[in-house]
């Protein structure tokens, strides 16, 4: 029985050498959501059902990994052949949450289904990284193409930051830089996107006084420790007391009282307050193990379209965690982004899980083997 | 260079930047997790802890019969701070409130405050609990008042009290005369509170004891008290 296992697993590893890469990589993605579901519950632990959210969080997890092996099991050649009515799906639904959209903390960014909260800008994600993809591969890169991709992400952009969600438009915008620059594009074209980012910036900045509030608060927290200089504060309060190894769970008063909701934007400050330096720095390993390991992965998958859209995915994966992380740690003013697969959320969550499933499946020597012959083939 | 060439170096590029940003938000959470924490924690206690004094019962005041001529009795009001200054909020939240204590007829007692409910009885706490968590205008606040027997003559006796912070004080008579044996000695405690101000459950500590306020009792009895006042 024993030996029948083994042999299955090694046939199945050999058929790839990117599989072991890849079940690492899933392995190490269930951790990180375990993880999740542990900040979770602590953030809540003194209030009056702290199995409430982590209990959900758990259900997320558990159908994000099945809906990470069913989109790993679709061949690639499925999702690049239908990038564009994929894409247009997303797209119409970025539309009309503006105009059916719930709005929470400010933001018309949730469609409110019978009590479940649906965030398309989560499930979005995955699908305009496939359509820059297949748009700037079904074209020679020269100024030309850019100025066509960069209306295309600045198109999809326009929706989210109308939200308005502007940590999402910059998780995007970098994701567009990311692909672009991978598709081979010149330097100085997206030296054209960094210039255009200056009067941007400086519009949004005169448009929200709440984002200027907020960075003024990053540059100068003591100036109004009560006001615009709260939240950079309480993440120092929270990494200061959680110290080497962290408080005891139940003690947890800063992930319970003080840090802007601790269980989806500061959940990062929240494991540093529970379990210290200690606890909190394997997350930061974790995902730059998953990093490296999808880079390694990228490198064997095959053709141009298929490491383009692994290592865009990717990008946006790192740059979201790393730009929360950031935030948590006082390093970046504050953006209301959440850390994927370890902040509460269940479009967080499941988009998570989908990029992935569809990065191994765009990895899979098996479906890259076949490519040339799928559309003969029957899904 | 060929595609796949270019591709490499480039995803390394992309890796490294990636990997470098990592360090350097692991280089910050060090600051504040290790190197600056003593300063951060300081910083916080000060926002968040808060230390206070309290007295226990003030002593009672008996004739030389055994007769208890003066007492304290400790009332809960319900006040409500105006923060928002929303009107359909304010009465929303009365509305609240008098489904919990039928008859309560919120007073404005300043610009800002309005008394909503003057000594109400301890059992319909718990029940406002709920209220008080989701609506941080409303505030609890305990009051003591000094109670004497009816009789003109010994209230002018035993004189009168004032209360600071729910502290009463003797400022006249038998109460000033033996204010240092009927107060006691203050407690005094640490508590940790939310953003709003109110207490995070199981973060009290009392940091001394505090001594309960003796009784007094008089050579007089409550007759001869009266008597003297008849006599002058």
């Amino acid at each position: 029985m024993k030996n029948s296992y083994r042999k299955s697993l090694k046939s199945m590893i050999s058929r790839s050498p990117a599989m072991h890469k890849i079940m690492i990589c899933q392995a190490l993605i269930f951790v990180l959501g375990l993880w999740g579901c542990m900040a979770i519950y602590c953030s809540d632990v003194l209030g009056k059902s702290p199995l409430h959210y982590a209990g959900k969080q758990l259900l997320w997890l558990t159908l994000g990994m099945a809906l990470m092996f069913i989109a790993q099991r679709i061949p690639f050649g499925f999702y690049r052949d239908n990038a564009y009515w994929l894409a247009g799906a997303a797209y119409i639904m970025l539309l009309s949450v503006l105009i059916l959209g719930t709005k929470i903390n400010g933001m018309r960014g949730w469609f409110s289904i019978g009590g479940a909260y649906i965030q398309p800008s989560e499930f979005a994600k995955p699908l305009f990284i496939l359509l820059l993809c297949k748009v700037g591969c079904a074209r020679k890169i020269n100024f030309k193409s850019f100025i066509f991709l960069a209306l295309v992400a600045a198109a999809w952009m326009i929706p989210i930051m109308l939200q308005p969600d502007i940590g999402t438009a910059i998780v995007f915008s970098l994701g567009f830089i990311v692909v672009y620059w991978m598709l081979g594009g010149k330097g100085w074209h997206l030296m054209l996107v960094l210039l255009a980012a200056v009067p941007t910036g400086a519009f949004i900045l005169w448009r929200c006084p709440y984002i200027m509030n907020r960075v003024i608060g990053f540059l100068n927290p003591e100036l109004d420790p009560m006001g615009n200089g709260w939240h950079v504060r309480q993440f120092q309060f929270a990494l200061a007391r959680g110290g080497m190894f962290g408080v005891k769970m139940g003690k947890a008063a800063w992930a319970n009282s003080y840090l802007p909701l601790a269980h989806s934007d500061s959940v990062f400050a929240t494991i540093a307050e529970v379990l210290g330096f200690a606890g909190a720095m394997p997350v930061i390993l974790l995902i730059i193990g998953i990093t490296v390991l999808v880079y390694r992965i990228s490198l064997k998958a095959g053709n141009n379209f298929r490491q383009v859209y692994i290592m865009g995915m990717l990008a946006v994966f790192a740059i979201q965690a790393l730009i929360h992380i950031s935030v948590n740690v006082a390093l970046l003013p504050p953006t209301g982004l959440t850390l994927p697969l370890l902040s509460y959320g269940g479009s967080s969550m499941l988009s998570t899980f989908i990029g992935f499933g569809i990065i191994f499946s765009a990895a899979s020597r098996k479906f890259t083997e076949n490519e040339e012959t799928y559309g003969s083939q029957k899904l | 260079m060929d595609d796949n060439r270019i591709f490499q170096k480039r995803a390394l590029a992309i890796l490294i930047i990636l990997v470098l940003w990592a360090a350097a938000a692991a280089g910050a959470f060090l600051h504040y997790a290790l190197l600056k924490r003593d300063k951060y924690i300081r910083l916080g206690n000060r926002i968040a802890f808060r230390r206070g004094t309290f007295f226990l019962s003030r002593g009672k005041v008996i004739d030389c019969n055994g007769i208890v001529l003066a007492w304290t009795e400790k009332y809960y009001d319900l006040l409500y701070f105006d923060l928002s200054g929303s009107e359909a909020r304010r009465q929303k939240i009365f509305n609240y409130i008098n489904e919990i204590m039928p008859g309560s007829l919120p007073e404005q007692t300043s610009e800002n405050v309005w008394l909503v409910y003057l000594g109400m009885p301890p059992r319909v706490i718990p029940r406002l609990v709920p209220l008080l968590s989701r609506y941080h205008e409303l505030k609890i606040t305990p009051r003591h008042e000094r109670c004497i027997v009816a009789y003109p003559e010994v209230k002018k006796y035993i004189g009168q009290v004032k209360e600071t912070d729910g502290h009463l004080t003797g400022i006249s008579g038998i109460e000033k005369k033996y204010d240092h044996i009927l107060n006691g000695a203050a407690g005094e405690y640490t508590v940790m509170l939310d953003r709003h101000k109110n207490w995070i459950k199981g973060s009290w500590k009392l940091t001394r004891k505090a001594v309960p306020g003796k009784n007094v009792k008089l050579k007089l009895s409550l007759e001869e008290i009266r008597g003297m006042s008849h006599e002058k």
